[in-house]
């Protein structure tokens, strides 16, 4: 719809309550819907009153009886995931990609939890790449630090979360080659916890993890590759 | 994610099966294949259970249900947890989907019995509404409704109809169409809330 074709926005509260219900039952047509979504965009009363409406009709759907799908449902739909590639990212997403994690290690942190990613769209992980590859990583945004070589390169960065349930998040997008690396922290007293092994994928990867509590604040984070050969190093802030 | 060392994939799949909604959402964003199967798994039979309630028609439904999933797991990385809880966010697109099914079925123009049956609220519908409002309150609050403001509910609920379909398959002006789902809406919110509906 052009700009001159677009209908004057709405103004009057009244013009629009007809249609919450509607809205929030997904059945406004599209004109309809932009000219609602226009106006709850400047109305907060509005807005207050489509969320309580939605609540509504997410309440219809969320108490459905569960049902068994057909035999081989789940096969079938994690053959068409391993096809397609999630939405495909682009500059800046990585670190969205790290404010979604953030968010649900945040709401989550009390599980035993590992989320990583591989760069190759043809490995099981695989399906970010241009993510990994096209995203400028950000050095120093607060908690984050940079991974970098012994030679001083500069190859990931980690981002530590000392809160209740600790984690870390780390993210490699500049070594080489497919291969498994070991994810080692040590923390204020010296000790050292090794975190796991996780997959790169033409040098890349990530991975959240949780961090034993008990280290306490954390002193560095090594990666180190199966041969025992130190890759990259991270060291936080005292 | 590939983990390694004895049983990676036990253990990583235990893993991801023990964490919450929002860090399976997460891992999907990050690409993560372990986190998509733990949450296939978790969701398969809410999603397919909304699909059929909506569709009744257990092929359509599977065909639903699937493009759901995996547009979760394409379009992972813009879910905002602040905005939605997983669950809702997921039934929302199995939603969305199903009424996009039967508005397609719905090309094909309704003969004038099954447009007849729609309208009676017989008990195919009265079933649909069974489904659709399990919740005890919620049903009662339902039954509650005058029946033209329950029809009007349910045909745009359960069947995606739009208010102006639903005054043509009802015979009464746009307006009205939407003064009942509005009302019925209404009331329901009201019951949801532990009121008694006005």
């Amino acid at each position: 719809m052009s700009d001159e074709d677009r209908a004057e926005p709405v103004r009057v509260c009244g013009e629009v309550e007809g249609d919450l219900a509607e809205l929030a039952l997904c059945v406004l047509t599209g004109e309809e819907r932009a000219r609602v979504v226009d106006h709850l965009e400047g109305c907060a009363a509005c807005a207050a009153a489509l969320r309580e409406l939605a609540g509504v009709a997410d309440r219809l759907v969320a108490d459905l009886p569960e049902m068994d799908p057909p035999p081989g449902f789940e096969s079938r739909v994690l053959h068409r995931i391993r096809s397609v590639e999630p939405r495909p990212t682009r500059r800046g997403d990585h670190r969205l990609v790290r404010a979604v994690a953030i968010a649900a290690i945040a709401a989550s942190a009390a599980a035993a939890f590992v989320v990583g990613r591989a760069s190759s769209p043809s490995t099981p992980a695989g399906g970010i790449r241009d993510a990994a590859g096209a995203a400028a990583p950000s050095r120093s945004s607060g908690l984050s630090v940079a991974l970098l070589t012994s030679a001083g390169r500069f190859v990931g960065d980690a981002y530590a979360d000392g809160g209740r349930h600790p984690w870390l998040l780390v993210s490699i997008d500049r070594l080489s080659g497919d291969s498994s690396v070991t994810c080692d922290v040590t923390g204020r007293d010296g000790r050292v916890v090794v975190l796991g092994s996780f997959w790169l994928s033409s040098g890349r990867g990530s991975w959240v993890v949780p961090v034993p509590a008990s280290l306490g604040r954390l002193r560095s984070a090594l990666i180190t590759a199966s041969g025992g050969k130190v890759l990259a190093s991270a060291t936080f802030a005292a | 994610m590939r983990l390694v060392g004895s049983e990676p994939s036990v253990r990583a799949t235990a893993q991801a099966d023990s964490v919450s909604d929002e860090a399976l959402v997460a891992g999907m964003a990050a690409g993560d294949e372990q986190a998509a199967a733990a949450f296939v798994r978790r969701y398969q039979r809410r999603v397919f259970g909304l699909a059929m309630s909506m569709l009744g028609d257990r092929a359509l439904a599977e065909d639903v249900a699937q493009e759901a999933l995996v547009r979760a797991w394409r379009h992972a990385s813009v879910f905002d947890p602040r905005r939605a809880p997983v669950a809702a966010w997921l039934l929302t697109i199995t939603r969305h989907l199903a009424i996009d099914a039967l508005r397609l079925r719905r090309a094909v123009p309704l003969a004038d019995e099954e447009i007849a049956r729609l309208v009676r609220c017989d008990d195919d519908t009265e079933r649909a509404i069974e489904v659709a409002l399990a919740r005890p309150g919620l049903r009662a609050a339902l039954a509650e409704l005058p029946a033209e403001q329950r029809r009007a509910l349910v045909l745009a609920h359960a069947y995606g109809y739009t208010a102006a379909e639903v005054g043509r398959l009802e015979h009464v002006p746009l307006g009205t169409a939407k003064t009942r789902i509005r009302a019925a809406m209404a009331k329901l919110r009201g019951a949801m809330h532990g009121e008694k509906a006005p």
